[in-house]
This record gives C-alpha cells, sequence and structure tokens, in this order.
C-alpha cells in the first residue's frame, strides 16, 4: 500500500542538487504529518544515499559540457520501506566504477583515495539499489530502505 | 570563495564555509585548502558548523586537505559536524582518520597536546 508519492525533475547540475534536497526535506515533513517519522539517523542515510545516486546520474551520465542533464527521482513511502526511482538519460552506466571496500579500512592515508566513494555509501546506507539500463536508453536506480 | 578562514596566534586556522559542501562545491573548497596549507597554514581546524551537508566528493575534499596538511607536517581536524556528517564518518569508516570533534575548542587542544608533547 502506497502511502506518500513526491517526484521532482531537473535539467541541470545546480538546480539538480538543490531540487533533490528540498524534495526530501519536504518529503519528511509530509511523513510527519501522517506518520511516524523514521529515526534521524535512518533518514540521513537514505537522505545521502539518494543524493550519491542523483549526483551521479548528474555528473556520470553526461558529458562534462552538457548544459542540460535531466533527472527524474520518485520517492514512495510504504508501511515498511522508502523507495526512491531515480532516471537519468544519459550514457549507460559502467559497473566498473563500483568502490569495493570502506574508504576507512585504508590504514595509509597518503593512500586514500579522494573520489570514488559514492556508490560505496549508497549501497552502506540502504537494504537495496539496483541499476538497470531500459531499452528506450535511461538508467534507473531503484532504492529501497527498510524501516 | 567557498571558504573563510580565521589564522589565529597559536599557528592554527579555524576555516568555515556555509551550505553543503558537495557536488558542486568540493572542488573549490579542495584548491583553497590547497592553497592554504602551501601558503604555511599547516594546522587547520574545519569548523562544520554552518555545513549542512556533506557527500561523497565533500568527504573527497577533507581527505585531500587532510593528506595534504599532513604531508606538510601539519593536520586537519574537522569539529562542529552535524548528525548526517557523523552518520557518513561512521558509515564509511572515517571517523578513525577524521574524528569529528565535538568543538573548537577540543580540536584546538589535540593540536597543544601535540605541541606540548
Amino acid at each position: 500500500m502506497l502511502l506518500i508519492e513526491a517526484y521532482v525533475a531537473t535539467q541541470t547540475l545546480n538546480e539538480g542538487l538543490d531540487a533533490i534536497h528540498d524534495m526530501i526535506e519536504r518529503f519528511w515533513k509530509d511523513v510527519a504529518s501522517f506518520h511516524q517519522l523514521p529515526s534521524e539517523s535512518w533518514r540521513h542515510l537514505f537522505t545521502t544515499a539518494l543524493a550519491e545516486v542523483a549526483a551521479n546520474g548528474l555528473r556520470h551520465a553526461y558529458p562534462p559540457d552538457a548544459t542540460e542533464r535531466p533527472l527524474w527521482v520518485r520517492l514512495r513511502l510504504f508501511p515498511d520501506r522508502v523507495e526512491a526511482l531515480v532516471i537519468d538519460q544519459g550514457a549507460p552506466y559502467e559497473p566498473i566504477s563500483f568502490a569495493p571496500d570502506a574508504p576507512g579500512n585504508e590504514t595509509d592515508i597518503a593512500k586514500l583515495p579522494e573520489s570514488g566513494y559514492g556508490l560505496f555509501i549508497a549501497r552502506s546506507a540502504l537494504d537495496s539499489l539496483h541499476y538497470r539500463r531500459t531499452r528506450s536508453g535511461y538508467n534507473c536506480w531503484r532504492l529501497v530502505k527498510k524501516k | 570563495m567557498a571558504l573563510q578562514s580565521e589564522p589565529g596566534d597559536d599557528g592554527i586556522t579555524v576555516v568555515r564555509m556555509d551550505g553543503r559542501l558537495d557536488l558542486l562545491t568540493a572542488p573549490e573548497v579542495k584548491q583553497q585548502l590547497a592553497e592554504l596549507i602551501a601558503s604555511g597554514h599547516r594546522q587547520l581546524i574545519f569548523d562544520l558548523d554552518r555545513v549542512s551537508f556533506v557527500d561523497s566528493s565533500g568527504l573527497g575534499a577533507l581527505i585531500s586537505g587532510l593528506k595534504a596538511a599532513r604531508q606538510a607536517g601539519g593536520d586537519l581536524r574537522i569539529a562542529r559536524a552535524n548528525h548526517q556528517v557523523r552518520t557518513l564518518l561512521n558509515l564509511t569508516m572515517l571517523e578513525r582518520i577524521l574524528r569529528p570533534y565535538e568543538t573548537i575548542e577540543e580540536a584546538r587542544a589535540g593540536y597543544s597536546q601535540i605541541a606540548a608533547d
């Protein structure tokens, strides 16, 4: 049973991140009006994961000089979970960029990587993260976090 | 300028910023930290009080600053991180490397300890 749903569609990098943060803030407010909010840590983990997946789409899916970077996000609250769908129209995602390990496991600071944590963060913060490329040329990410 | 810096008499420079330390702001923050360290501000405290959100790019900028400061014989410490930032540091196990200090004074006290040693 779907309880609450929210959508946002964005076109550019700057506007995209602002819109997604605004959307999720409003979403938690809506949730709080009708249902019990998940804990603060839970919400931070979900928001952080969503921001990472969206940033990934906004930055990597489109060429560096692209001025238009269409991205759609749908958020859904169910009794037992929150789901997000993040869709972009860019190049197919290359699974090789999946970070294998927690960055903090590296003890030699000089060797600590400065990037590539995004999807590690998203996967660790969620119960599931699925990617699929549609035949019509969209990248679709489905994020699920159980309550 | 994303960062405001405030050098102290004790050789410790406190840096501050407003808003999100993310994909959009991280490159400039990284560059400004590198410039500060190159100009001799090797002991840094990053005051995160007015930082609302940090993502993986933001973490990358902090790690880059930490590495540059350590290489120059100094350090970069973070203070007054909000709940989201602490959750992120915990998730990535980076809190052992970037320990979040409760207050600026606590982060500063750690530096005097090193000087005293």
